[in-house]
């Protein structure tokens, strides 16, 4: 079932277009990479789908982007429970200069999720948990999350995400500012993830796409150039540049 | 007593009004003509020399709205006027100083711009706005000509009440002092000088305190 459908999305970010006429869909339950040299609008395409794009003044988007069929750029979406159900993980760990705790709690907080204290920490700990991140962190959890390290911080983001179940979480780049550890524990959580939530990945690593996504798809100067399964896309591709690409002949 | 009444009237209207002002500026705004217009302004307000100041108090607070003279209530008001585009600036280059990667964790949360702002942005900005805050009190208590032109210049001797009372506020003591011939007056001026150059520092050590205790180190 596709959990995301895209049709004839454009982006202009003032007078330039970044994005052309992107048709992609996206499978639930399942890690969908999207890789392509840089610049070539991955970014952009994973902040049309919880509309982060609005943030910037410039920016104008255009086409259908519908989740769980439902358009989320019509005038009257509520992006506020858009990105409630559209989690997103950045490029550099940014958690809040709080505690632990403050950083997991604030979701559930402001959507209204817990109705009491302990049912507050049952959700702190159960997303530290799902976020592997309990175990290093039970008891300082009151400490300022800012000083974790990048791997743990980039966790706790996690954390703090999944806080409000979304049924869908992006994650731009999220282990380039990390260690190949760290990575490896992020790679691992992201397979664990899937089983509750919808997975949008970009990555610059191929080989990060190739080991934690079932689909992938392929970007170049604002196109999807290519999209389907990860084994396909990097055996046997249709086309000649996404063939470049992988084997590194460009990008 | 007076220039304490003063200053606090002055922090009371200014430090709300500004903080309004410049989170509206900063995060809600369009960048457009009239924002860029208003910009360049405060930045003009913010080097009017203060009697222009005292002018507009004594013109407006006193002849339009008949407040009564000489009180510390009308002195803060003007101070307040004076300090406003101050702390505007400094407000301002704090929210600005808040990355944005935490304005974008927080709405990637499903907070709404306001919660943004309210939860994390202005909570952020606050230290550096305290601290340019007290600055400019600071340089409102040492201001002398905006006072008198509003009258705050006569000798009360009678520490005031309340800010409605008349009262006499420390430099324009100092130049009233200073200008007497008479011998006595000398160590009344030392003393007086000697209060408000306390106050002074005391105030901008507090400012340094709270910048520094604060400050948050973005990695
Ligand atoms: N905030 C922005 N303002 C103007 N142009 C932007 C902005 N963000 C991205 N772009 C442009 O859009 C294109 C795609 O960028 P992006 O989506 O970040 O690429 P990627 O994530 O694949 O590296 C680039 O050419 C970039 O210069
Ligand atoms: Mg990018």
């Amino acid at each position: 079932m596709n959990k995301i459908e895209a049709k004839n999305v454009d982006v202009y970010y003032g007078a330039k277009q970044a994005l052309f006429d992107i048709n992609m869909d996206i499978e639930a339950n399942k890690v969908t990479a999207l890789i392509g040299p840089s610049g070539c609008g991955k970014s952009t395409f994973l902040r049309c789908l919880n509309r982060m794009n609005d943030v910037i003044d410039i920016c104008k988007v255009s086409g259908v982007v519908k989740i769980n069929d439902y358009d989320i750029n019509q005038k009257d979406t509520d992006v506020v429970r858009l990105r409630e159900k559209v989690g997103m993980i950045f490029q550099k760990p940014n958690p809040f200069p709080k505690t632990i705790y403050e950083n997991i709690s604030y979701g559930p907080e402001i959507h209204g999720i817990a109705q009491s204290k302990s049912e507050m920490d049952n959700i702190v700990e159960e997303s530290l948990r799902k976020a592997a991140l309990w175990e290093e962190v039970k008891d300082r959890i009151h400490e300022p999350g800012t000083g974790l390290s990048g791997g743990q911080q980039q966790r706790l983001c996690i954390a703090r995400t999944i806080s409000i179940k979304p049924e869908v979480i992006l994650m731009d780049e999220p282990c380039s500012a990390l260690d190949p550890i760290a990575t490896a524990q992020i790679e691992e959580l992201i397979d664990e993830l899937r089983k509750e939530h919808t997975i949008i990945i970009v990555t610059h690593s191929m080989s990060q796409a190739a080991r934690v996504s079932q689909n992938t798809g392929f970007f170049h100067l604002g196109k999807l150039i290519e999209v389907g399964s990860t084994d396909k896309i990097f055996k046997n591709p249709t086309q000649q540049q996404t063939q470049d690409y992988i084997t590194g002949r460009f990008g | 007593m007076g220039s304490l009444f003063s200053i606090l009237v002055c922090l009371s209207i200014a430090f709300p009004v500004a903080l309004l002002a410049a989170v509206y500026l900063e995060e809600f705004a369009p960048k457009n003509r009239f924002t860029d217009f208003i910009e360049v302004n405060i930045n003009n307000l913010a080097a009017v020399p203060s009697i222009v100041f005292g002018l507009l108090g004594l013109g407006v607070l006193l002849a339009v709205f008949g407040l009564p003279r000489s009180t510390p209530l009308v002195g803060g008001i003007t101070l307040s006027l004076m300090t406003l585009p101050t702390i505007i600036i400094a407000a301002r280059a704090s929210l600005k100083a808040v990355p944005p990667s935490i304005r974008e964790a927080a709405l990637a949360m499903g907070a709404s711009r306001m919660q943004t702002t309210m939860h994390h942005t202005v909570p952020l900005a606050l230290p550096g706005t305290l601290s340019g805050t007290i600055i400019g009190l600071a340089q409102a208590l040492g201001e002398t000509a905006p006072l008198i032109l509003i009258g705050m210049v006569a000798f009360v001797n009678t520490i005031p009440g309340t800010p409605m009372d008349p009262a006499a506020s420390l430099p324009v003591q100092i130049y009233i002092w200073a200008e007497s011939a008479e011998r006595g007056f000398v160590e009344k001026v030392s003393a007086c000088i000697m209060v408000l150059l306390f106050f002074l520092i005391f105030m901008n050590l507090g400012a340094q305190l709270i910048r520094h205790k604060f400050e948050k180190k973005w990695n």
